[in-house]
């Protein structure tokens, strides 16, 4: 007995010694990080390791993480990065959590964040502060004046967060069976009239079915751009009912006679897989790429934007304000935001998805690169893209347009 | 008699073959699916087959040896825990009369009935207040509470099982309360600890949000590697995952059997034999 | 050993009250009782198992041991023959070597020989209450406690262990402190009997002097004595003062010294020398036995067991018949 009680306690001991190894890291409190010049930064994250936490459920992006970018970051900077999967929102309930704890030092170096999470963390001070003019590549290459980098679903970033990549919404269809795609939701609706059945979205709140009734309104709206400066009731109001009456008068004709929707994107695209319907979507315009990759989708499946444009958003890299590594998680973002490593990201042997960085600020042997990496069969090019814009609208908005949605669609 | 025996009835061979086809049917649609990225409904078999998600599971990404490894020394440590307050806790609660019995196994089963929610509500704060605590330590002990119930449940049905009888005898013999335990109790109790270890280890394996509270989503065992593609819909690495994961508990079923096995032999070795003796009892007297 | 002014309360439950008794060495003492009045308690108080309330316990040579044997064999399930038997000479610390010699020596006078390596359940009933008994005899206990040994065996099993440990009691010469409520296994055995009822030693004498002499109606019940009767129903029978001690105020007569007469009158009767009484009777039930037939009989309001030897006829129920009581075959005894 004494024996064992005695071999559990080093045990005990040798786990607890483990572990002041790994959690007390943390060089030097985050303030002084944002203190220090560049140099001092690389310096001090030499040798040390960064904890970046994101969403996990990709296998692309975390082959692109762990395969990719960690080896690279180790051979150039030594530094050991280390992935978590972990979902937006956990992790921000996380900080909120430690935050009210008033816990100093945290796990998490590097978090990806956008939209209402990221206007959550800013707002109860859970981020180190503003950092992006710190980063060499930030400075070199991102457009540091546009909307999409500067505002985040109308939210200003003011340098909390680095622009880690942007998607644009695009509509994705099966070329065998439709051959000329509706351009704009007028046409959709008339497209969905001869076609029954063929096509729905994803019900709001869900993130993309809530998107899709924002192109309803950047449609219908006499002027979009009002909706990207302060949050006005009123203005929604007043022409939140043609969007109601274009989404009611395509129900009867949607799958099912619109009696339900799917209730997430993964469902949608399995109706999809399954030729239930003909049309998909998401805020992503190199999924569906991805997705004939894997076999999932038929190789006939094409995408398109409507002619006035498709939603795009940035998502972003945030830094929280009780980050262990604070000169490491600046390394790596600043790494991230390199043109070889935003390029590899574009491949879709990896992620696909589209850089953060301007083009015009590359060299132009990286922008002949960009124009000839393989993004797969279904994206279209990045001109086409690029050229059909419309910035995100606040985070009011969006929620008062999900809870009209259920009043004046789902539930008539 | 000695016929029914050898030879079970149709009946018991057809429920054994229906039980059986009920526990490995699951496993079909895993494996499938484990081999393809694409399985629409109405095809019987997928169209297009893949190693991806394999190939995926065993690449620096996959995780796989770092999520087998700490479950494992989570499930450890959470079963240290249990032989530690489980075992004394069943033999006070199996032996003794006290006063407030019933609140101490209440409160001992509790976790079994309250709300999973709300424990976890409270773990949360828990958590950071255990922050101190190595993570492996932190989240075995967040196991301990929701696998001590069941534990102590099966040790002290075993307690009850074996009664007072056989320490009363040892003790007449003059043996003290810890030889009592390590000679008659504790070869007693083995199979009920073999079983309360089984069970331990396999909860403690497929724990997630307990795993995620008390780590800070750091530790990052099987569950907590699955989770996010569980989230996303992706069958394919899920269910090689899930395929992976079934290894360390099959891994242990065998272990279960053969310890079991080995502790049996002693008392139930040579069966026949036993029957000779008992039809040859009275020539022998 | 001694005991004096026992008492053993549980769960503040008084089970056991005042006793007082002594054990000499070499000597049978069995004590008997019914279920409940406290017999295993008693036992498991002297082994040690319980605390004693209060009371004191001494041996003649200043310390002693027992060992105590269940009704049940309580066999170690996982312990083969020989480790059961070896286990006490185990937790004393004797070595392996050792103590499996002596066990195995010990397994001859136990008549267990090339059983040492069965488990319990490889054992019939027999063989594994003399597993029992020679596990706790190994340690030579200065007392052997028996709590109904043989209870739960079948009725020759039992006889044939009661005299195969008498034998061995005899030739080892330890005493023992033997629990049964069976008369005839107390009777094979006793040197001594003691009756305990409600936790109270009531009576300890030779089992001649017990069944002769019980001290009280209560011990005369439990001994399930046959045709008790008070004085006075004994002196309406008899027509007159009867010469007995007037403590004693009740009498009882084995049914084999009572005759049984049939018809209204019979001339053997008178030829008696004997002070007798004759009770006129109807016979209610009539049962054959080994040696006639046991008959009960009513005399006005009061039942009566009469035995027959080589009566020739057989009564019939509802028969009228006359019973002869020899005064001096009663047994008199106080209430």
């Amino acid at each position: 007995m004494k024996k064992l009680s005695m071999c559990l306690a080093i045990f005990l001991l040798f786990l607890s010694g483990c572990s002041a190894g790994t959690k007390n890291n943390s060089q030097r409190v985050g303030e002084n990080s944002l203190k220090s010049d560049w140099k001092e930064i690389t310096a001090s994250a030499k040798g040390s390791k960064v904890n970046f936490f994101m969403w996990g459920g990709d296998e692309g992006i975390n082959r692109y993480i762990d395969e990719w970018v960690a080896p690279q970051l180790k051979d150039q900077y030594n530094i050991e990065l280390k992935r978590y999967p972990m979902d937006a929102v956990e992790f921000i309930n996380k900080l909120k959590t430690e935050k009210r704890a008033n816990k100093k030092s945290g796990e998490m170096d590097v978090i990806w964040i956008n939209g209402e999470n990221f206007k959550t963390a800013k707002q109860e001070k859970l981020l180190l502060g503003p950092f992006t003019s710190k980063l060499p590549n930030f400075q070199q290459y991102v457009d540091t004046q546009s909307d999409d980098i500067n505002y985040d679903f109308g939210f200003p970033t003011e340098g909390y967060e680095a622009p880690w990549g942007k998607v644009q919404f695009v509509f994705a269809y099966d070329s065998n069976k439709i051959s000329n795609p509706p351009k704009s939701i007028d046409e959709l609706q008339a497209w969905v009239k001869q076609n029954p059945g063929k096509f729905t979205y994803p019900a709001p709140p869900d993130f993309t079915g809530s998107a899709f009734i924002r192109h309803v309104l950047h449609e219908k709206s006499k002027d979009y751009n009002a909706y990207l400066s302060k949050y006005d009731e009123a203005l929604l109001k007043g022409e939140a009912d043609q969007v109601w009456n274009v989404l009611n008068e395509m129900k009867p004709s949607l799958w099912r006679e619109g009696k339900s929707y799917p209730q997430s994107l993964s469902q949608l695209e399995q109706l999809y897989k399954n030729g239930e319907v003909w049309m998909t979507m998401g805020y992503d315009e190199a999924n569906a790429s991805n997705l004939i990759k894997t076999g999932e989708f038929p190789a006939s499946t094409k995408t398109f934007v409507l002619d006035k444009g498709t939603l795009s958003n940035t998502h972003f890299l945030g830094i929280p304000y009780n980050a262990p590594n604070p000169d490491g998680a600046m390394t790596l973002i600043n790494f991230l935001l390199s043109p070889s490593t935003q390029m590899k990201k574009m491949e879709i042997e990896y992620w696909g998805e589209n850089m953060s960085l301007s083009v015009e600020r590359l060299s132009d042997k990286d922008r002949d690169i960009v124009e000839s990496i393989d993004r797969g069969s279904a994206t279209i090019s990045q001109e086409e893209l690029s050229s059909h814009r419309i910035p995100e609208i606040g985070a009011e908005y969006v929620q008062w347009l999900e809870r009209g949605w259920m009043e004046n669609v789902a539930n008539k | 008699m000695v016929k029914r025996i050898k030879s079970p009835g149709i009946i018991t061979v057809f429920f054994v073959m229906l039980f059986s086809l009920f526990l490995l049917l699951p496993f079909v649609p895993l494996i499938i699916w484990s081999f393809t990225k694409y399985w629409p409904w109405p095809l019987l078999l997928p169209e297009k087959w893949s190693m991806d998600s394999w190939r995926y599971l065993f690449s620096a990404s996959g995780r796989a040896g770092e999520g087998l490894f700490n479950s494992l020394i989570v499930a450890v440590l959470t079963l240290v825990g249990n032989m530690v307050l489980g075992i004394p806790a069943a033999r006070v609660l199996a032996q003794n009369e006290f006063r407030g019995k019933m609140i101490v196994f209440s409160i001992l089963l509790a976790p079994l009935f309250i709300p999973y929610t709300v424990s976890i509500m409270g773990m949360y704060d828990f958590a950071i207040r255990l922050d101190f605590i190595n993570d492996y330590l932190s989240v075995a002990f967040a196991h301990l509470i929701i696998t001590l119930p069941y534990f102590v449940a099966t040790i002290w049905f075993q307690f009850r099982l074996i009664g007072a009888k056989y320490q009363e005898a040892a003790a007449s013999l003059g043996a003290s309360v810890s030889k009592i335990f390590f000679w008659i109790e504790w070869p007693l109790l083995l199979p009920a600890v073999l079983l309360g270890s089984f069970l331990v280890m396999v909860i403690s394996f497929s724990q997630y949000l307990p795993t995620w509270i008390m780590s800070g989503g750091t530790m990052l065992t099987i569950p907590v590697v699955i989770f996010p593609f569980a989230s996303s819909g992706n069958s394919s690495i899920v269910s090689a995952y899930s395929l992976l994961f079934f290894v360390p508990i099959l891994v242990l079923m065998l272990v279960y059997f053969l310890l079991m096995r080995i502790n049996s032999r002693k008392q139930f070795i040579n069966r026949g034999e036993d029957i000779a003796i008992r039809t040859n009892k009275h020539s022998n007297q | 050993m001694q005991l004096e002014q026992i008492n053993i309360q549980i769960n503040n439950e008084s089970i056991i009250h005042s006793i007082d008794l002594k054990i000499n060495s070499g000597e049978i003492f069995v004590l008997m009782g019914p279920s409940g009045s406290g017999k295993t308690t008693l036992l498991k108080g002297i082994a040690g198992l319980l605390p004693f309330t209060s009371g004191k316990q001494t041996w003649e040579n200043g310390t002693g041991t027992t060992g105590l044997v269940f009704q049940e064999p309580r066999l170690f399930p996982h312990l083969t023959v020989l480790e059961n038997i070896s286990f006490g000479l185990k937790v004393r610390g004797i070595p392996a070597k050792e103590r499996k010699k002596a066990a195995r020596e010990f397994l001859k006078n136990l008549q267990l020989d090339g059983l040492e390596k069965r488990y319990p359940h490889q054992l019939s009933g027999g063989q594994q209450q003399r597993v029992s008994l020679g596990r706790a005899l190994i340690l030579n206990p200065d007392l052997l406690l028996l709590d109904e040994p043989f209870a739960s065996l079948d009725t020759t099993l039992r006889q044939d262990l009661i005299e195969w440990l008498y034998d061995l009691q005899r030739k080892l010469s330890f005493s023992i402190l033997w629990v049964t409520h069976y008369l005839d296994e107390a009777l094979s055995v006793a040197d001594r009997i003691g009756i305990i009822l409600e936790g109270r030693l009531q009576q300890i004498g030779t089992p001649s002097k017990i069944f002769q002499n019980p001290d009280s109606e209560k011990i005369a019940q439990f001994l399930s004595l046959p045709n008790r009767f008070s004085k006075e129903q004994w002196s309406n029978w008899f027509q007159g003062e009867l010469n007995v001690l007037p403590t004693l105020n009740r009498g009882w007569i084995d049914p084999n010294h009572l005759q049984l007469f049939a018809g209204e009158y019979n001339q053997d009767e008178d030829i008696r020398e004997e002070f007798t009484c004759m009770i006129p009777a109807i016979v209610t039930k009539v049962r054959p036995s080994r040696e006639g037939y046991s008959i009960s009989v009513l005399a006005g309001n009061q039942s009566l067991d009469v035995n027959t030897t080589g009566w020739k006829r057989v009564p019939t129920v509802k028969e009228k018949i006359r019973i002869r009581v020899p005064f001096a075959q009663i047994h008199w005894y106080s209430e």
